[in-house]
């Protein structure tokens, strides 16, 4: 693999010269499947960027500095023109990494992710049978299909990255959703334990998280893990809007996808304008280190916490604050460390 | 190292992503796991590497940039055309 240090080194160009290293992009909210805890605000294809307005955006992007895309959605496949947005995307040299259920995987299709030569395609597993796994869906058939699609996928040579947003439906298949990813020989990126709301606001999707203490106990910490956990001093509280930017389908660039602080929207304004904008509650968070977190920087918990600023923001009420949700998965797995139930 | 064809046409791979970062380009190359950075002067070849121009017309477009001669240019070329064929980033067409 890549001697770290480049990494690192590139990390601090792009944050000291606050580059937007990296883009996640919602092509569309259109979808074939139905999840019972899908946190898009609608399902319907309407109003989205054209593929003009990604091209105008890829230039404008690579001119910043911009290496990687993220494309989800949604379902990138439920777009006619994903192959050419996509083509744009690889035209202008951006590493791309793409999110798809997978249900529509042909090896045609799988062929032509390959031929993008992407980081990874990652594709979201429900649970170790199709009754589990269709019955988060909401779609009769989508477990074989999502299944024949990884296969389609690891036959053209795509890596592929499964992973499992831990659900009441799903909990009782940890064990064999581990076996079902080992047969199928691709990469497990791990279980998330957190389900969020809905971008309309609806806490539906609440309902189905499952208890931190049970999260603990089903999930062994490395699966847990779903991102690098970077929580030094020095280190920034997250990367978003700092290297990290995400833009809804419908032209609205917020810090993060899980971070809900509206930054502009690029029918409006270019991105690069919107980028350097000053803005009062987004420049806070880039500029916050782990040290200068008064509740945070002082905790216990810190070395186990995924701690999301977006979710703080969003629940407690302040992005520089703790995050319940967090407080609650990290004590509990200290306390099924240590065996020792925090008081 | 042998001498390197000035006729020879160095051609990008196209599998890789790559970006210009405070002037010097980052490569990632996902299939092979492997990511590069390369100087300043290997950025300004690399960006004249479009698949038509041939070793002879990159190195004479270094000569315009940079203070150097046509055998340290030439030299530079070679060098930098011979590792980036190695680490597969690169390939080479009469
Ligand atoms: C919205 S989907 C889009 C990409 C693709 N359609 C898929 O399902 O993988 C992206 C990821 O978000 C996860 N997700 C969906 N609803 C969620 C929620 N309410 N909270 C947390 N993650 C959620 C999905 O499990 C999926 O891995
Ligand atoms: S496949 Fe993805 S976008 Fe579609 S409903 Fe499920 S989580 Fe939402
Ligand atoms: S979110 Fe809670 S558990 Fe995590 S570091 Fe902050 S205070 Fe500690």
């Amino acid at each position: 693999m890549a001697p770290l240090s480049i990494l690192e080194e590139v990390g601090v160009i792009a944050r000291s010269h606050r580059i937007p290293y990296h883009v996640l992009l919602e092509l569309t909210y259109g979808c074939n499947l139905r999840c019972v805890m899908c946190y898009n605000p609608t399902h319907e294809a309407v109003g989205e960027l054209s593929l003009e307005e990604y091209v105008g955006l890829f230039d404008e992007l690579a001119r910043l500095g911009t290496v990687q895309l993220t494309l989800t959605g949604g379902e990138v496949l439920a777009r006619r023109d994903f192959w050419d947005i996509a083509r744009a995307a690889r035209d202008r040299h951006f590493a791309l990494r793409i999110f798809t259920n997978g249900t529509r995987v042909t090896p045609e299709i799988a062929q032509r992710f390959a031929d993008l030569a992407p980081l990874s395609v990652e594709v979201s597993l429900y649970g170790a049978t199709a009754a589990t796994h269709d019955a988060v869906t909401a779609r009769g058939g989508s477990f074989v299909s999502t299944l024949e699609g990884i296969r389609n996928l690891r036959a053209a040579g795509v890596r592929v990255v499964t992973k499992t947003l831990l659900t009441q439906l799903n909990k009782h298949e940890v064990d064999d959703t581990l076996a079902l990813v080992d047969a199928l020989d691709v990469r497990f990126k791990g279980f998330d334990p957190v389900v969020f709301e809905t971008h309309a606001g609806d806490d539906g999707p609440l309902a189905l998280r499952v208890a931190a203490d049970e999260v603990a106990r089903l999930v062994p910490w490395h699966l847990h893990v779903t991102e690098d956990l970077a929580c030094g001093d020095d280190e920034p509280m997250c990367g978003a809007a700092h290297d990290f930017v995400s833009i809804t389908p419908h032209g609205e660039v917020y810090p993060c996808l899980s971070m809900r602080i509206p930054m502009g929207n690029i029918r409006d304004r270019s991105f690069e304008e919107i980028w350097t904008a000053p803005h009062h509650e987004v420049d806070r968070v880039r500029s916050a280190t782990w040290g200068q977190l008064s509740t945070c920087g002082g905790c216990d918990a810190r070395g186990v916490c995924q701690r999301c600023p977006g979710l703080a923001h969003h629940e407690d009420g302040d992005v520089l604050g703790p995050s319940s949700t967090h407080c609650e998965l990290s004590f509990a797995r200290l306390d099924d460390m240590t065996g020792d139930p925090h008081v | 190292m042998p001498a390197l064809s000035p006729d020879l046409v160095p051609v990008r791979n196209e599998r890789l992503s790559w970006r210009v970062l405070e002037g010097e380009a980052l490569i990632l190359f996902p299939e092979a796991g492997t990511l590069h950075r390369l100087n300043e002067t290997g950025t300004c070849v690399w960006q004249h590497v479009d698949g038509e121009r041939s070793v002879e017309s990159i190195v004479a477009l270094l000569i315009d940039e940079y203070d150097v001669t046509t055998d340290e240019a030439s030299i530079s070329v070679a060098a930098f055309v011979a590792d980036l064929t190695d680490a597969g980033l690169l390939a080479t067409r009469q």
